[in-house]
């Protein structure tokens, strides 16, 4: 007892049931009462609940299985029945004769706190990571939606620009619609009827660009279409038909009628104006009396088409029929 | 019926270990904080009548930590599940002794009143139905505080943890992280595994599922138990229908470390004569 009582260190020993054999003065400062008072108490009652259990769960299965503990923490009661912390080495050993435990506590005050504050701020960023986590996952799931919408906004619009009929600046018809109107004409008409069509192309379009900006190329577009509508009869049909071209659709015209469109396109053309000076056209005519081929269009267009390169190499300004 | 595949991954799962292959079976299952070694000084007495079934709750000793499931195991019911599932992959269906420590008690009468054919009887060491006092009818020995106590402590002691101070890791769910074993400690603190364990531990309450059970238990209660007082025992055995109580001469929770001739004499002349305690 007094070699127990020269450690530096509260120290207590029990039999394997964790009744009390000796106490150390050094733990009788802390826990208050004398080594008589203690002796055969249950050790259980040193320890504040939440400790007790601590020690039947965990401290004394792995002390019955492998004799020893080491650096447990746990609480004593002192003697005002204040909790304080310890850390706590437990080893089997000889007392008086009999197998016993040997427990020597450290008090573990500033440790505890100090671990407390780390556990408490692992904990937290523990918790921040997940929410961290949490919030990218569902970022990452609305980014996924956005695309998704765009993707499908943009097919949308695709398939919405392929089904309109009108050209979106000029707000004329469009090729599609040109396509339709020659093909319900063809299933409607006689065989041998004729028709024309008309390419309209502008010229030095490219510089007006250039040199005024695409917002005027823009005015001077609309502008033409303006002017195209007005030479035209009720029945034909005008449409963008790419760039600066358009198409004049003149069903039932033969050579004549379509020479006598295209000199009024000339002279409507040259009220539009750029700078002050007006803006000319080359035309091109194609007609057929070809009403059953089912490549009517391609065969106008193909032909027309020459006649506007025919136009423009000759000087433009002029129409040219092909022949 | 589960498959042949499923049988021997949930051996695996479970840690599931056979001794000896003659007799009735005793399945054996450990409490909270530790594993099935626990039971290794009892097991001794009964290799030459029974086969022997031993096993770790997934959390626990040589479990598969990656089964781990928070939110199967945040009841006692999960639990119950894993002594079936072990049950199943024997290929047991009857004639089963089922032998609890502490809140396993509660996990074998759960598994019994799901699959009461399984079970001939029921040894309970140190149980208790509810571990949270409720004046005035029960007193199961504990506030709140005191286990909210017990959680804190558990964070402060490093007994078996896994790498849980390394760096935190974004995007990684807390079951994510959880691979391999426990380090090889016989106890555990691990704050993801053990304190879930120790959460439905602590904080459930069975009492209303003790007149359900149908099958004989022995109640075998500690003289002196911090887990489990006399009056916790005593409640047990009201209300658990041809229940045998028997007292031990033990003071703390572990009886079948600290004296397990006692624990093993208690079993043998209950097995031999269920009714006289």
């Amino acid at each position: 007892m007094d070699k127990l009582n020269q450690l530096p260190c509260p120290v207590l020993v029990t039999d394997r049931m964790g009744n009390i054999l000796a106490a150390n003065t050094d733990l009788l400062s802390i826990v208050g009462g004398s080594a008589e008072q203690w002796q055969q108490k249950p050790m259980d009652k040193l320890f504040p609940l939440a400790s007790r259990v601590f020690l039947q769960t965990h401290v004394w299965p792995m002390l019955l299985r492998q004799e020893s503990v080491k650096e447990l923490y746990l609480h004593l009661n002192d003697s005002n029945s204040q909790r304080i912390p310890m850390m706590m080495n437990c080893q089997m050993g000889q007392f008086e004769g009999a197998k016993s435990y040997y427990w020597v506590f450290f008090v573990a005050l500033q440790r505890s706190l100090f671990e407390a504050e780390l556990l408490q701020a692992r904990g937290d960023a523990q918790r921040m990571a997940a929410s961290l986590a949490q919030s990218h996952k569902e970022l990452k799931e609305l980014h996924s939606q956005l695309s998704q919408r765009a993707h499908m906004v943009e097919t949308e619009n695709i398939e919405l620009t392929e089904l309109s009929q009108t050209d979106p600046l000029t707000g004329m018809a469009n090729r599609r619609a040109l396509a339709i109107a020659i093909t319900h004409w063809q299933s409607q008409v006689t065989v041998g009827a004729h028709a024309s069509l008309l390419l309209v192309d502008v010229d030095h379009f490219k510089a007006i660009n250039d040199q005024y900006g695409h917002d005027e190329g823009d005015r001077v577009l609309t502008a033409l279409a303006r002017q195209l509508q007005a030479s035209m009869r009720v029945s034909d049909l005008a449409v963008r038909y790419g760039g600066e071209e358009f198409a004049l659709w003149l069903p039932f015209a033969d050579h004549t009628g379509a020479e006598c469109t295209a000199q009024r396109v000339h002279d409507h053309v040259r009220e539009v104006k750029v700078a002050g000076n007006s803006i000319t056209v080359s035309i091109g005519v194609a007609t057929s009396s070809d009403t059953r081929s089912p490549e009517l269009l391609q065969k106008l267009i193909k032909h027309s088409d020459e006649a506007v390169y025919q136009a423009k190499a000759t000087g433009r300004n002029r129409t040219v029929h092909f022949e | 019926m589960l498959l042949l595949e499923n049988h021997l991954s949930i051996l695996n799962r479970n840690n599931v270990h056979v001794q000896a292959n003659n007799g009735p079976v005793l399945l054996y299952a450990h409490g909270f904080g530790c594993n099935q070694s626990m039971w290794n000084q009892v097991t001794p007495y009964f290799e030459s009548t029974h086969r022997q079934v031993l096993f770790d709750y997934v959390g626990s000793g040589k479990s598969d930590l990656a089964s781990f499931d928070a939110k199967r195991y945040s009841s006692l019911q999960g639990y119950a599940q894993d002594v079936l599932d072990v049950c199943d992959a024997l290929g047991l269906s009857n004639g089963v002794t089922f032998v609890g420590h502490s809140v396993s008690c509660s996990v074998g009468l759960l598994a019994s009143i799901a699959r009461p054919e399984l079970f001939d009887r029921l040894v309970l060491l140190g149980p208790s139905p509810c571990f949270l006092n409720h004046p005035p009818d029960y007193l199961g020995g504990f506030e709140r505080e005191d286990l909210e106590g017990l959680l804190s402590l558990m964070d402060q002691n490093y007994i078996g943890w896994a790498n849980y101070l390394a760096p935190v890791v974004s995007g990684e769910t807390e079951a994510g992280a959880l691979t391999g074993e426990l380090s090889d400690s016989f106890c555990s603190t691990d704050p993801t595994v053990a304190r879930v364990f120790a959460q439905t531990t602590f904080f459930s309450d069975n009492r209303a599922d003790l007149p359900l059970v149908s099958r004989p238990c022995l109640i075998l209660q500690h003289r002196e138990d911090a887990l489990a007082p006399l009056g916790v025992g005593e409640y047990m055995h009201a209300n658990l229908q041809g229940s045998t109580l028997k007292v031990l001469d033990v003071a703390g929770h572990c009886g079948h470390m600290s004296q397990p001739f006692l624990v093993a004499e208690a079993m043998r002349n209950y097995f031999n004569n269920p009714s006289s305690p």
